[in-house]
């Protein structure tokens, strides 16, 4: 990891750690605030995905799953647009979703990691794991207890640890292979 | 390639070219340096930075890949390990954005080459040693290119290693893994590579990388799919391009030593070579990741002189304490550096694309030009 890659990593982790507390203190806006803020990132990777397909991407060998991967993308954030006129509930449910794919994604990735050899592959576990049992306690806050605001403190408590360990990742010392 | 034919093999083929004893030893410890003559190094004996001809692991691991940090990358890597085979190729349906990528993609035989070795006429025993190693390179990197980049140097899991059985090859799929601390298993197929990463200017993405260091074995024969390929599969067999680079070595050198009147593209000289053919062609398909034993007793029995190893702090002090640096090992050295990554870049930047920066050129007072 060069140092500008340890800079980008700190701010995404101060600006994911003060969305969750944003996520925490404010009142029902938050939920517009959040979803505004969760369309224009997914619409952003998504173009950029698909302009890099269409330049790049389309003329190498698997160059396809670039074009699935910005096509999943843009869906999502028409999809998550589609939320901003349901109740909170709804809404808290569907970030939870995203929150335990994401850690799914995560466990993934570190196995194939693992298979790999590559030693990163327990943080990655962990952090996956991690992911997941947040999602499922908010989930069963807002979905069995009916307590949406339990669920949003939770879903704010997650976002400010994935700030921290966003933070502390960019701390941590690499062990590469670079093949000269 | 490693220091087996960097080093050893060099000085069979410059010995074999009709060089003395000395001036292969300077020959081949020049084509060595090229791996090690890092900006850490040049900054630690004081020389110019803009000489360095490789990145090592750290430097590699520190440098940003905004365009400035772009640039220094593919002036290094394709200057000197991934020579561009054709700058203007073309292909269809392509963008302007990745031709630029596509053109640098490194193969034997390019106007490149024969630029790079004619630079290196009359210009001493470290420009020959420099051509040397980018000559040899060319054989053992094609297919990739010089700079970084997924769409074109990224590999997938199609990818078979050929084995030699009795009379004919059985094949199996390599393994690969990225535990930085685990050795290459040949035995078992189990090789390192880089990460895979679908950022296009990751530094994992960088040459050869995602097939990890098999390009760098002499005895491996493999099949794979090269991003850029269009799904058509490349057979590469290390034994037979490794015994055509050491042909070449020994036809360019007897260019740069007068014994040739020119250096021309696709000749090799095989006459030199047969005496020994069969004990190269041993060392060459011996499963080893280090071949420098084998090839030390060669070029021992050769030449009858003992071939000191590498040693990378062998010119240092003549350097450092030198009153006229330019007239040391190191400052030739640095010179004819300087020299082909100039040419390089000069060519590139040519053809249209800045991906190794912007070459400027001067009018030079003794009446030619700077590039």
């Amino acid at each position: 990891m060069n140092w500008f890659q340890r800079i980008s990593k700190i701010i995404t982790g101060v600006l994911l750690a003060i969305a969750g507390l944003l996520f925490i203190l404010l009142d029902d806006e938050k939920y517009t605030l959040l979803l505004a803020g969760i369309i224009i990132y997914l619409l952003f990777c998504g173009i950029k995905m698909m302009i890099y397909y269409l330049t790049m991407a389309r003329l190498m060998v698997g160059g396809k799953s670039i074009l699935y991967k910005s096509v999943i993308l843009l869906d999502l954030a028409v999809f998550t647009a589609s939320f901003t006129s349901l109740s909170p509930l709804y809404l808290i449910l569907y970030l939870v979703g995203i929150y335990i794919a994401a850690g799914v994604l995560d466990i993934l990735r570190s196995l194939e990691a693992k298979k790999l050899d590559a030693p990163e592959w327990k943080i990655k576990f962990a952090s996956g794991l991690f992911s997941i049992l947040l999602g499922i306690a908010a989930g069963i806050s807002g979905l069995l207890f009916n307590y949406p605001e339990i669920s949003a403190f939770i879903y704010g408590g997650g976002l400010i640890w994935s700030g921290i360990a966003g933070i502390a990742s960019a701390f941590r010392r690499t062990k590469s292979v670079y093949i000269q | 390639m490693q220091k087996d034919f960097h080093y050893y093999a060099t000085y069979c083929a410059a010995y074999l070219a009709g060089y003395t004893h000395n001036e292969c030893m300077d020959i081949c410890y020049s084509a060595q340096l090229v791996d090690h003559c890092s900006a850490t190094l040049l900054r630690k004996i004081k020389g110019p930075v803009e000489a360095a001809t490789t990145q090592l692991q750290l430097e590699l691991m520190d440098i940003r890949t905004d365009i400035a940090g772009l640039q220094d990358i593919t002036r290094i890597w394709a200057s000197f390990h991934f020579l561009p085979f054709d700058l203007y190729a073309e292909r269809k349906w392509a963008p302007k954005m990745y031709l630029k990528k596509y053109r640098l993609i490194c193969n034997t035989n390019s106007d490149l080459l024969v630029e790079t070795v004619k630079l290196a006429k009359d210009k001493g025993t470290q420009a020959a040693g420099i051509a040397m190693h980018v000559l040899a390179d060319t054989w053992a990197h094609r297919y990739f290119a010089g700079t970084p980049s997924f769409v074109i140097n990224n590999t997938n899991y199609y990818f078979y290693e050929i084995i030699p059985d009795g009379d004919g090859f059985t094949e199996r799929p390599v393994k690969f893994i990225h535990n930085p601390s685990a050795p290459d298993d040949h035995e078992n197929g189990i090789y390192v590579n880089s990460l895979h990463q679908n950022s296009e200017t990751s530094v994992m993405n960088l040459g050869h990388g995602r097939a990890g260091h098999l390009p760098d074995y002499s005895y491996a024969r493999y099949r794979y799919l090269p991003a850029w390929g269009d799904y058509e599969e490349i057979v590469k067999d290390n034994p037979s391009d490794y015994m055509n680079a050491f042909c070449q070595m020994i036809y360019a050198l007897k260019y740069l030593h007068g014994e040739e009147p020119s250096f021309e593209k696709n000749r090799y000289d095989t006459e030199a070579v047969e005496p020994w053919r069969e004990k190269i062609k041993v060392i060459l398909e011996k499963r080893q990741t280090d071949a420098c034993e084998d090839w030390k007793k060669l070029a021992e029995e050769m030449s009858g002189n003992e071939i000191e190893d590498f040693d990378i702090g062998k010119y240092q002090s003549e350097y450092t304490d030198s009153g006229d640096r330019d007239s040391t090992y190191l400052g030739r050295f640095i010179a004819a550096a300087i020299a082909q990554k100039s040419m390089v870049t000069y060519h590139i930047y040519k053809s249209g694309s800045k991906l190794a920066g912007v070459s400027i050129t001067k009018k030079s007072r003794k009446g030619g030009s700077d590039k």
